[in-house]
């Protein structure tokens, strides 16, 4: 489905370092690494929000879409819930759930309230309300969710989707990903919440701009472990050195 | 007169004023009026313009707004003075649909207000603009609002050019009432707008929010200035302005001013000019949406 061939960014500092990943189609594929590793980055490469200083290939179903516009490959059927998500002045949920529809991809649902009750936000109480600053920021994050379940990508990066929603609700998000899978479509899930690849089917580790490693979530979740624990023992010979 | 009728409703006028109360106004004249039992409108056209006196009794409370249109099409002045009268406990809404098209129009309007004790006035004025008009706009009002009342305003132009556009808020707050004045306006080409609030928060607990949006989607100038008096105690106030910016070779400007002179009252503000954020026309585009569509989208949400 989403093929990334030797794909660097940056000018001077490279921010990603030749990155190889095939996702195939309908697997929620994880990508985990620390703060500042390139997660972020490597989505917005691959959505088209970044597009100078990008090396490489992005190829998504046998197409090169290096050129394209954001709308463009969101026409195609790629989208993305970004990390931190936009507000919107006099935009109420309700219409805001609406916008998703003029260029939908597939009409996976067309009842907002369903939705809603989907991503556990109560439809009576939000409808009516503002995507504006008035909403917290996992109730944005919840709606974004809704928002793009109105779409039916056939390919959606979810960039820490948990992140602002509270640990309890990891059911929640299981439960989403579980209904974007069932209906065929395929997930890139950027984190670094080690419990959020318990729901993945294949994962990677991002590390410093590079992919470390590729395997089952379970591999690459105690890999993980140990390079927290080498990036630790790092810190302290850095500071040894130092003094 | 059909054909007057047939101009408004090609420009955007809704048409449901035709079986609404209403008092509809082309150039100086008043060309149809239905009235509302409470609501006493007298008229008196002279030679400097139409005066107009909305006198609403006590207790009246109408349940749908009131239609209170000015319109001009074709060259030439509209100069209308309103002086308006809410009595005790009385809650009423006026929707100004504002319909224009032609050159070398003038449209200037001065209104006088009085909310009485515990009473309520919502004015909203919506404009009509046609593709090539070349308007003078000059907006007038000033008021009181008495203890316990409420007033609440709307002004909008947003579609097609604005013109030259002076409007003007000048309102006394007494004890425990609370006002509400809201502008917004995008400009195109060649548009110079003025956007002036004062607002003397004088009575204890009184309170204010002043908002602007403005944009500019042209080579413009645009300046908003808005000055709150927190004077009684316990006044509390607020100016929230932004003007956005889509082009080059754009001139705004944004002056909230803040006089507070009573230790117990408060006045705040906020003032940004700025391009659009990029992520929300990025967040837009996710969904499909091209650039121009996606600005269309926000700018709607921010002058709703
Ligand atoms: N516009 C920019 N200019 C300079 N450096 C940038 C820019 N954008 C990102 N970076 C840097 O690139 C690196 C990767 O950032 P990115 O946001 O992709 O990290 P991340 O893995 O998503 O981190 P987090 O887990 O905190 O979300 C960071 O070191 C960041 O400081
Ligand atoms: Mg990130």
């Amino acid at each position: 489905m989403l093929k990334i061939k030797n794909l660097s960014y940056g000018k001077d500092k490279k921010i990603l370092k030749n990155i190889n990943l095939e996702i195939p189609k309908n697997e929620i594929f994880a990508i985990i690494g620390p703060n500042g590793a390139g997660k972020s980055t490597l989505s917005s490469i691959i959505m088209g929000l970044i597009k100078d200083n990008v090396d490489g290939e992005i190829i998504f179903e046998n197409k090169l879409i290096n050129n394209l516009e954001i709308f463009e490959r969101a026409r195609l059927g790629m989208t993305m819930a970004p990390q931190s998500v936009a507000e919107f002045e006099g935009i109420t949920v309700s219409e805001y759930l609406d916008l998703s529809k003029k260029y939908a991809i597939n009409n996976w649902f067309s009842d907002k309230e369903e939705v809603l009750k989907l991503v556990g936000l109560n439809p009576k109480k939000y409808l009516n309300r503002f995507v504006d600053n008035t909403l917290s920021g996992g109730e944005r994050k919840r709606i974004e969710l809704a928002s793009i379940l109105f779409f039916g990508p056939k390919f959606v990066i979810l960039d820490e989707i948990d992140s602002g929603i509270d640990f309890t609700s990891i059911e929640d998000i299981g439960k989403i990903l579980h209904i974007l899978k069932d209906k065929d479509a395929t997930i890139l899930m950027i984190t670094h919440n080690e419990k959020l690849l318990d729901f993945a089917t294949k994962a990677a580790l991002l590390c410093n701009g590079e992919i470390i490693k590729t395997g089952s979530p379970k591999e690459i979740k105690d890999f993980f472990e140990k390079c927290k624990v080498c990036e630790l023992e790092d810190k302290i010979k850095e500071v040894n050195n130092r003094e | 007169m059909s054909n007057i009728f047939n101009n408004l409703f090609s420009l955007g006028l809704p048409k449901d004023i035709l079986n609404s109360p209403s008092l509809i106004v082309e150039g100086n004249k008043v060309i149809k009026e239905i009235p509302y039992p409470g609501i006493l409108i007298e008229k008196h056209e002279k030679l400097q313009g139409l005066f107009i006196n909305i006198t609403v009794l006590e207790n009246i409370k109408p349940k749908k707004p009131i239609h209170l249109c000015l319109s001009k099409i074709g060259a030439g002045s509209q100069e209308i003075f309103v002086d308006i009268l809410v009595g005790k406990n009385s809650k009423v809404k006026f929707i100004s649909h504002c319909a224009f098209k032609g050159k070398n129009i003038k449209h200037i309007t001065k209104t006088n207000f009085k909310v009485k004790q515990n009473a309520y006035l919502d004015i909203e004025e919506i404009h009509y603009h046609d593709k090539d008009l070349d308007i003078l706009i000059d907006t007038q009002s000033k008021g009181v609002v008495e203890d316990y009342g409420t007033y609440k305003s709307l002004f909008k132009i947003d579609k097609n050019n604005a013109g030259k556009v002076n409007v003007t808020y000048e309102v006394d707050v007494l004890n425990y009432a609370s006002i509400d004045i809201e502008t917004k306006m995008a400009g195109r080409d060649g548009d110079d707008i003025f956007v002036k609030d004062i607002i003397y928060l004088k009575g204890k607990h009184s309170k204010a929010i002043s908002k602007s949006r403005i944009v500019a989607l042209g080579k413009m100038r645009a300046e908003f200035y808005g000055e709150t008096y927190g004077i009684g105690d316990y006044a509390r106030g607020h100016i929230d302005c932004s003007e956005i910016i889509r082009c080059k070779d754009v001139v705004l400007k944004a002056t909230p001013v803040v006089v507070v002179n009573n230790p117990t009252a408060k006045v705040t503000h906020e003032a940004a000019i700025g391009s659009l954020d990029k992520k929300q026309i990025q967040t837009l585009m996710l969904k499909g949406y091209d650039e121009d569509e996606a600005v269309e989208i926000i700018v709607r949400g921010l002058l709703k």
